[in-house]
Order: C-alpha cells, then sequence, then structure tokens
C-alpha cells in the first residue's frame, strides 16, 4: 500500500522488495541473454521486455481492439494500433530503404494462403482472445487460457510452415510492397493517408462513448510499441515478428523426437537447420518472444495483477487448445500474425500486411459470433 | 481460494517448465556465432544482414 510521510508517497516494504527482486529478474535476464547469447541477443531480450510490458500495462489488445469495434463500435483499440503502426511506418519505411543491406521488411507473398490463413487466423484470435503478441503477453502473466493456447500455436506454426509449399502452390504472385510502385516517400505518405481515413471513418460511426481503456494510457502504450519494434528493425536487421519463434521452438521438438527436417520444403533450409541446430535463445525472435513474456509478467506482478482469476470450463479448455493449433497453422499461411503481417508488414510496406488485416478483420467478425456461442467473455 | 492456488500452480509449472526447456535447449545447442567474438550489437550500420536470414514470420519456403 502507497502511504504519505511527511509529503513524500512512500510504499510499503513489502511492495517495495517485490518491486526491486522484479528489476533484479529482468537484469538477470538481460545479462543472462548476453552472456550466452551475445550484445546483440541481450538487446533484443530488452526489446521484449519493453513490448511485453507495454503490451500488458493497458491490457493493448489487437484482438479486443477489434473486438470492441465490432460489437460496440467502440474505436479507441483501432485507432490506437493505427497510431502505432504509423509511428513505426515513418521510420521504418525510409530507413530500409537507406540502409538495404543491413534492414529488411517484413515482405510477404501475395497468396491465396495468405487470404485463408489470415481469415482463419481472424476468427480464432477472436474465439480464444488472444492473437501472437496476445497470447504470449497473456501467457507471460499467468492467464491459464493463454498458456494452454500456446502448445497448440507452437505445433501449428511448425505444421503450417512444414505445409507452406504446398498452399503456395494454389496461387502466389510473390511479394510487393507499396514503395516498389511509388517510391519511399510517397508510399509513406500513401499509407498514413489510408489510416487517417480508416481512422476517420472508425472514428465517425463510433457508438461506445465509455471505452474500456481510460485516459491517455493506450495511445501512449502504442508509441511505446511504436519505438521498441523500430529499436528491434535497428537492433534484429528485420521488423518485430512472433510466429516464426514459435514455429521453430516446434521445430526443435520435432527435431529432438527424432524427425528429419532436412527434406522439408521449409525447415530444410540451411538456415533454417541451422536455426534448429542452435539454442533458441540464438534466434531473433525467439529471444524477444521470450523477454515480451517475462516483460508481460513483471508489469503485471509490478501493479499486483498477475494470474489473473479466469476459470475455463472443460469445453473452454478444449476450444483453447484446439484454437491454438489453428492460430499457428493460419498464421504460417499468412505470413505473419497481427504483429509479422498487420504490425510489420504495413509498417515496412508490403502489400501482403494489408491484405492481412481485410481478411483477418473479415474472420474476425465471424470469430466474435463463435466466440459468444462457445460460451466465453464477451 | 483453492482455484486461485490451482491458476497460480499452473501458471508457475508453465514457466518452470519454459525455464527448464530454455536450459536444456541452450545445453544441447550448436551456437551460430561465437559469442566472444560478436558482430555489432545493433544491425543497423553493422554492414551486413547476418541477424535476419530467413528467420521471421515473411520467409518463404524454397521452391
Amino acid at each position: 500500500m502507497a502511504a504519505i510521510e511527511g509529503g513524500v508517497r512512500t510504499l510499503a516494504p513489502a511492495r517495495l522488495s517485490r518491486r526491486v527482486l522484479l528489476v533484479a529478474v529482468v537484469v538477470a535476464g538481460w545479462l543472462l541473454a548476453t552472456w550466452f547469447a551475445g550484445l546483440r541477443q541481450g538487446l533484443l531480450f530488452l526489446i521484449g521486455v519493453g513490448l511485453g510490458g507495454a503490451l500488458a500495462a493497458v491490457a493493448f489488445g489487437f484482438t479486443t481492439g477489434w473486438r470492441v469495434w465490432i460489437r460496440q463500435r467502440d474505436p479507441t483499440g483501432l485507432l490506437a494500433q493505427f497510431l502505432a503502426i504509423s509511428l513505426a511506418m515513418v521510420v521504418s519505411i525510409p530507413l530500409i530503404a537507406a540502409h538495404p543491406q543491413e534492414l529488411t521488411g517484413a515482405v510477404g507473398p501475395l497468396s491465396v494462403s495468405l487470404v485463408i490463413g489470415a481469415f482463419v487466423f481472424g476468427a480464432a484470435m477472436q474465439v480464444t482472445d488472444g492473437c501472437g503478441s496476445g497470447t504470449l503477453y497473456k501467457a507471460g502473466l499467468g492467464n491459464v487460457i493463454s498458456i494452454a493456447v500456446l502448445p497448440g500455436f507452437i505445433a501449428g506454426s511448425f505444421l503450417g510452415a512444414a505445409h507452406l509449399d504446398w498452399w503456395l502452390k494454389l496461387g502466389n504472385l510473390g511479394p510487393m510492397t507499396v514503395q516498389q510502385f511509388v517510391g519511399t516517400t510517397p508510399a509513406v505518405l500513401l499509407q498514413l493517408a489510408v489510416f487517417a481515413v480508416l481512422a476517420i471513418l472508425a472514428w465517425r460511426a463510433r457508438k461506445q462513448l465509455h471505452t474500456r481503456w481510460r485516459g491517455p494510457g493506450i495511445f501512449v502504450a502504442a508509441i511505446v510499441l511504436a519505438l521498441f519494434a523500430i529499436g528491434n528493425l535497428v537492433v534484429a536487421g528485420q521488423p518485430w515478428g512472433i510466429v516464426y519463434g514459435l514455429g521453430l521452438w516446434g521445430a526443435k521438438v520435432a527435431s529432438a523426437l527424432g524427425y528429419d527436417l532436412s527434406t522439408n520444403a521449409y525447415w530444410g533450409r540451411a538456415p533454417q537447420l541451422a536455426q534448429i541446430a542452435a539454442p533458441l535463445i540464438d534466434d531473433v525472435t525467439s529471444i524477444t518472444n521470450l523477454g515480451l513474456l517475462l516483460g508481460s509478467l513483471v508489469v503485471a506482478a509490478w501493479r499486483g495483477e498477475a494470474f489473473p482469476p479466469v476459470s475455463p470450463t472443460v469445453t473452454q479448455w478444449a476450444v483453447s487448445i484446439v484454437t491454438g493449433l489453428v492460430l499457428g497453422y493460419g498464421a504460417r499461411l499468412a505470413f505473419g500474425c497481427n504483429i509479422g503481417a498487420y504490425f510489420s508488414g504495413i509498417s515496412t510496406g508490403s502489400l501482403h500486411g494489408w491484405v492481412w488485416f481485410a481478411c483477418a478483420f473479415a474472420g474476425s467478425v465471424v470469430g466474435v459470433r463463435l466466440r459468444e456461442r462457445l460460451g466465453f467473455k464477451s | 481460494m483453492a482455484t486461485s492456488q490451482r491458476r497460480t500452480t499452473f501458471a508457475a509449472t508453465f514457466w518452470a517448465l519454459l525455464v527448464l526447456l530454455v536450459l536444456a535447449d541452450w545445453w544441447r545447442g550448436a551456437p551460430l556465432h561465437n559469442r566472444f567474438d560478436e558482430p555489432l550489437p545493433w544491425a543497423l550500420g553493422s554492414g551486413s544482414s547476418s541477424a535476419a536470414k530467413g528467420a521471421h514470420c515473411t520467409a518463404a519456403p524454397r521452391t
């Protein structure tokens, strides 16, 4: 409990020592990541902690943001997402254009698999109330549903990547960026204009005046997310991603169980085989994921909100586990989740990010109804 | 109270398993680079894109 002593706000010793312990855990994690995987991985771990902390601090849900728009016409979550992506974009696209040898964008192919995968992912993320980042940060802070989703998500990501070559044969135009058609600066301006139009439309159609997000916190978190996402690009050389790391964890499990992945079109590529053989803390996506998990736990524990009271029924447990598989599989077909495709794809100019957004949003409209039918909290 | 305790135990088990798996994975893994001979801590300005060799969600399979 906070107390006022002589005009100075003080913290009770128990809370103070808990907070010191939490800071110590983060510092220890950073030191371990740096010692065992190097300075770059240590920095990426800290970036992950920051991302997880920002997400958990205000319950920055991509899934929830869409759902409250679909159900209540509350535009707050959508507007915060547009702000975060736009801020990341105005730095990322010019930076990649100026340093093409060092930085790469999240540019995925336009394919039939993208349309199907994004739609399915959008529906599934509403059922489990968690996208890529949402599932990770909620699992980190101890939400039992998200923890139940995670193993399926990992298995689905692994399998989806393993089957990706077959799905691409259904139709594939290859990767495309907005900037390859109109140039760097016009691409930034064009995408900003699209977000502005979408924001105005969302605002004008609003019905809900009492949003679940109080105050400016969600917009501050959006700015923080954008800054950490830019940091991820600068340090890792590639934009923020989540699902690749989860699939890699699945590939490591499959490999440890004796499966030969060398003949697979995806996991059999030389860089993937090297990643599978290497410690996962050497992988830029995995180390950020681990930091994200820890960051959300630390922030939730700091605020006394860790291990939230969620008591799923048996059916909801089963649905969560199965839906995790669908989430992972869909995200790999779609070349990313809400982070790898929507956030990082659009913020680096990939057209697949926009297609992902449209298809996943359509899937979410279906998913919101499914969620209500299955008795999950709306 | 019992439900709350089960929930906390479940989440604590998840964290313990995660830490154990990361440790076991590190123990049996073959590092991609010598951590005592590191490239620059950040890719920007390093002159190469060694950190981003297909290890992203947007990476496609070989065709």
